[in-house]
């Protein structure tokens, strides 16, 4: 109550409080200072650990052409086929004419396919 | 992190923070050096898997932990003081006279602070490491659970605890902080 006056046991109580407060606030002050480092780090700390980790070694990139090649393989056999079949002459079997169309198709489209990949390296 | 900073940048930005905290984790400046330097090379082996900026500190202090944890079960091992206000290589810097404040003030902090490191040491592991990345290091309730790898709440629970012991060990040793007249609240 205002005006009421502390009991010697409360006042102890109240000044434990008190003292406890403060403690915690130096306490919490003292783990919140940084310690001051910098005399016992080296200057070139950083330097050196850099120096210690392995350098990146760039991979080798060789370009290979596997794909390419592989088509002209490809081209080169269906002329070869086309040649065999022409040599063999014409005939009316609607098999053979479907065999040569698709074969023919075939060359067409790996002849623009390779202009287009030529074209797009050079 | 940003990506074009060399490694000796990254070194360069958190050493002191790694310094730091391996200090008040091991309660010593031996071999600080040494740790650091175990601390950035295993984040180098680690640098690969990073996926992001923040992940970065986490991971540091992380490691940080990890290594100064091992360094304590060694000297353990080896039954080493840990710090002592009378050792001569600890903090010495730190006594030095500050020309602004009182001399006498100056150095009951000095000795406080000392106090305050030596009984951190007394604490576990865990209260010691929430302590140190709570109050020095400013990390969020959150930053320490990812570092640590424990659920919030556990953090906010060591915190406490750690604080409530240190707080107790200080009335024991500190003269003037109520120990005759007040007594410690369990």
């Amino acid at each position: 109550m205002p005006g009421e006056e502390l009991t010697p046991t409360e006042l102890a109580a109240l000044e434990c409080e008190t003292e406890e407060q403060a403690l915690d606030a130096r306490m919490i002050a003292a783990l919140e200072h940084l310690p001051d480092l910098s005399a016992i780090t080296p200057r070139d700390f950083a330097a050196r650990v850099a120096a210690k980790v392995p350098s990146k070694r760039v991979p080798s990139i060789r370009q290979t052409h596997y794909g390419r090649n592989a088509i002209w393989v490809g081209v080169g056999v269906l002329l070869l086929s086309l040649a065999l079949i022409s040599m063999k002459g014409l005939s009316n079997s609607v098999v053979d004419a479907a065999v040569e169309w698709t074969l023919c198709a075939q060359l067409m489209a790996l002849a623009i396919w390779l202009t287009i990949r030529l074209r797009s390296s050079s | 992190m940003n990506p074009d900073l060399s490694f000796e940048g990254v070194v360069r930005e958190h050493q002191a923070m790694v310094f730091r905290t391996l200090y008040r984790l091991t309660g010593s400046r031996e071999h600080l050096d040494d740790l650091a330097q175990e601390v950035f090379l295993r984040l180098y082996r680690a640098l690969p898997h990073f996926r992001g900026d923040s992940l970065v500190t986490t991971y540091l202090y992380r490691i940080a932990v990890n290594v100064a944890q091992n360094e304590w079960k060694r000297r353990k091992r080896k039954d080493r003081p840990l710090i002592s206000i009378s050792d001569e290589t600890s903090a010495w810097e730190d006594r030095l006279e500050h020309p602004e404040r009182n001399a006498q003030q100056q150095m009951e902090e000095q000795e406080f602070r000392l106090r305050v490191e030596e009984q951190l040491q007394e604490l576990s592991s865990v209260e010691r490491t929430v302590l140190v990345l709570y109050h020095q290091e400013e990390r969020s309730y959150e930053q320490i659970a990812a570092a640590l790898n424990m659920p919030i709440g556990t953090i906010r629970t060591h915190l406490h605890r750690g604080r409530k012991k240190l707080r107790e060990r200080l009335q024991q040793v500190q003269p003037r902080a109520g120990r005759m007249t007040c007594p410690v609240k369990s």
